[in-house]
């Protein structure tokens, strides 16, 4: 018999709740987590706002100079050798350690896995090439390699909590840790790993946020109360977050041989590139329709069958637009999903975004609701025969679909279900 | 050295933002060594440095510890903490170190002496690291197969690790014990003592005023030998002595024996006699009589 993958644990460090009840509280809420970031430059033209990660503070490359929760459980011997958004990350490996109850054993075994996705450290790596060249190369501190590079997130958690299964990174950009559970899901389904922690994680600063700038892909309207708005008719791109989340992917027969409590079902997921562009999404989402096509088939799911899509509508033009085109090519006419970008509250989590909403869909499932999609004051014409969610809707999700869209037309879709018991 | 770099506001800013968890009294230290060349703190500093990054089980004030205390094993420091004290002692002090030097400093007295050279532009005087080999070993000590218990040792100045993996194809794992293989403790102790003998052959001479022909090495005695845990077949032991006191023909060690990083044993003196024993057999080897002194240089000289 195929097995069967399910949830049994979540972690969250992020802008809308550093634990799973302010998390739900802020998406049942619709509470924004976007605030004035003191990180970034506030002047008109450019984007000052972040989704802020509470209780967390990193100010400069020192790692002892850092606070965070006692409840991160990190020695100096392991910080030392993080970036900031390994440490958010530790926090929701914490959680999620605590939800899944596993034992310290359990974590630290064979058969238990981590994907992993971040866009490594910008501030590590600035910082101390800074030092390298101004003070030269022997005053390097001899940790900046494993702080800074794509793949401390994985190097870093795998040393602290003893991973002994597949420890590994994904770089597709946003599209990174919805990689990362997929690849999670397929580890399981292959009985090569009973276990698996999904985890996406991203700095908060200048340096993780303001590159963006340069692509013209920030919302410049400085208006916490109204941007980032996905769908919206002023929509003027998105608003980043850092922060963390890990789920726990679990082998059904494993899960439910140790009594663990299920929270929902991974039924499957697909993946698509575009072909077309490093940074622009093809117009039509050519590329994002046979993702969602190829997830629905693994799934042997139909169409209908969908109730929400949470979707990856960060709140640029041309991004929201080939989405929902894509959305309708899969989707026949009245049986398109309820859609809703959590990005209005959160901001764009980059590489954590995968995980994130993914999480978010767990939620939704478990607790009956779907998130409204936020700020949306006057909804494009262009999306008016969608069935987006301005306000609260009484459906009980069943299936919840989560995008994801990254540079070089790299999409993700993942498929989750209700766990009924 | 430093008295010639001028010390500007600029480096005092870096320093004290660089040193900022580290203790006033520290700080100072180095302040006073970069602006006012006082070599009589820079020990303060360097005690400074090391204690901030000292693990909680090992914290505490480092000035009358003695010098014997190792960073790693004693101190609990890990190789990677190893490397950022020295860079903020390259920072405190500035002067780099050298990685070849960085490899040798293994105690706290190598710390002192070694800062200490450098401050005084003294060429450096840290012990260098020797190996041996089995085979090596097989060709320096007299004792042979199958009664040589050293796979292989490093010898820095007056220290010998040694190591021996007892494979369990031993011929006295047939009778200790019966059914009931264990290392007989009687060979781990000839373990030591082989040891202490590969360290006479090859350190001896270079420790005493006068060169000694080493023709013997005999087992002298032990002094408060006590083992913790017992050895047995597929345990690799590893040996550490120390040398404490030379006076030909005797030599003392204070040692220890672990296994997988778990002390087994212990002790406080390993002395062994060395030299060509048997021609001062005759007489008390610390009073040669004149007849027996046939070396040519004695007699030229007027009797005492």
């Amino acid at each position: 018999m195929k097995p069967r993958v399910v949830i049994t644990g979540l972690g969250f460090a992020t802008s809308i709740g550093n634990d799973r009840a302010t998390v739900l509280r802020s998406l049942q809420e619709s509470r924004s987590g976007i605030d004035f970031c003191p990180d970034l430059p506030q002047e008109s033209g450019t984007c000052g706002l972040a989704g802020m990660v509470a209780d967390f503070s990193f100010p400069g490359i020192r790692c002892d100079d850092w606070s965070f929760p006692a409840s991160c459980q990190i020695d100096r011997n392991h910080l030392r050798s993080m970036s900031p958004h390994v440490v958010y990350a530790c926090h929701a490996m914490q959680e999620a350690i605590a939800q899944a109850r596993l034992p310290a054993e359990m974590v630290s075994h064979p058969r238990t896995g981590a994907m992993c996705a971040s866009g490594g450290s910008m501030s590590t790596i600035y910082e101390n090439f800074q030092v390298m060249q101004t003070q030269g190369v022997h005053r390097c501190y001899p940790l900046a390699l494993p702080a800074g590079i794509p793949g401390t997130l994985n190097s870093n958690l795998g040393a602290k909590y003893k991973l002994k299964g597949a420890v590994l990174g994904f770089a597709s950009a946003c599209a990174s840790s919805a990689h990362a559970l997929g690849y999670a899901y397929d580890q399981i389904m292959l009985e090569r790993q009973d276990l698996v922690f999904v985890v996406g994680a991203e700095d908060c600063n200048r340096f993780s946020i303001l590159p963006f700038a340069g692509v013209r892909a920030l919302s410049t309207r400085n208006q916490p109360s109204l941007t980032p708005s996905p769908f919206d008719e002023a929509r003027d791109g998105f608003v980043a977050t850092g922060g963390a989340t890990t789920l726990v992917l679990e082998a059904l027969e494993h899960a439910q041989k140790r009594d663990a409590t299920i929270l929902a079902e991974v039924l499957g997921w697909g993946e698509a590139a575009d072909g077309h562009n490093v940074m622009t999404p093809e117009p039509r989402g050519e590329g994002l329709s046979r993702a969602m096509h190829n997830a629905l088939t693994q799934a042997s799911l139909q169409p209908g069958q969908v109730d929400y899509l949470n979707a990856h509508a960060t709140g640029t033009g041309v991004g929201d637009m080939a989405e929902m085109l894509a959305v309708r090519n899969v989707f026949p006419v009245g049986q398109i999903p309820h859609i809703s970008s959590t990005k209005a509250l959160t901001g764009h989590g980059l590489c954590l975004a995968g995980a994130m909403e993914a999480a978010f869909c767990v939620l939704s499932l478990q607790e009956g609701f779907m998130p409204v999609s936020a700020k949306i004051q006057k909804l494009d014409p262009a999306f008016a025969d969608l069935p987006i969610l301005t306000s609260p809707h009484s459906d009980r999700p069943q299936i919840a679909m989560s995008n994801s869209s990254g540079f070089g037309g790299s999409n993700v879709s993942l498929l989750f279900q209700r766990w009924q018991n | 050295m430093n008295t010639t770099k001028p010390f500007t506001s600029e480096h005092e800013e870096k320093i004290r933002e660089s040193f900022k968890r580290h203790s006033a009294e520290t700080l100072e230290a180095i302040f006073k060594f970069r602006k006012e060349g006082d070599l009589t703190v820079v020990l303060t500093a360097v005690h400074g440095i090391i204690e901030r990054f000292l693990p909680a089980d090992h914290a505490g004030p480092l000035a009358n510890r003695p010098d014997s205390l190792r960073l790693i094993e004693d101190l609990g420091l890990d190789s990677l903490t190893m490397l950022e004290i020295i860079m903020s002692i390259e920072e405190a002090l500035d002067f780099r170190i050298d990685d070849n030097d960085a490899r040798r400093i293994m105690t706290l007295g190598d710390v002192r002496r070694y800062v200490d050279d450098r401050v005084n532009n003294r060429p450096v005087s840290l012990a260098e690291i020797k190996t041996y080999t089995r085979d090596q070993i097989h060709l320096l000590l007299p004792q042979q197969n199958p009664f040589l218990f050293l796979d292989g040792a490093e010898i820095q100045g007056q220290i010998i690790r040694a190591r021996y993996l007892f494979k369990g194809d031993e011929f006295f794992f047939a009778g200790h014990f019966k059914d009931n293989p264990v290392v007989p403790a009687s060979i781990v102790c000839e373990a030591l003592g082989q040891a202490g003998c590969l360290w006479l052959v090859e350190m001896a001479s270079s420790h005493l005023d006068h060169p000694v022909e080493i023709k013997d090495l005999l087992f002298v005695g032990m002094e408060e030998l006590r083992f913790h845990q017992r050895a047995f077949p597929g345990d690799q032991i590893s040996m550490e002595l120390r040398l404490t006191r030379l006076r030909h023909p005797l030599a003392v060690f204070e040692g220890s024996v672990n296994v997988a990083g778990k002390l087994i044993a212990k002790l406080s003196a390993l002395t062994l006699a060395f030299g060509d024993l048997s021609a001062e057999s005759s007489t008390a080897p610390e009073t040669p009589t004149p007849s027996s002194a046939s070396e040519p240089a004695a007699p030229t000289h007027a009797p005492a």
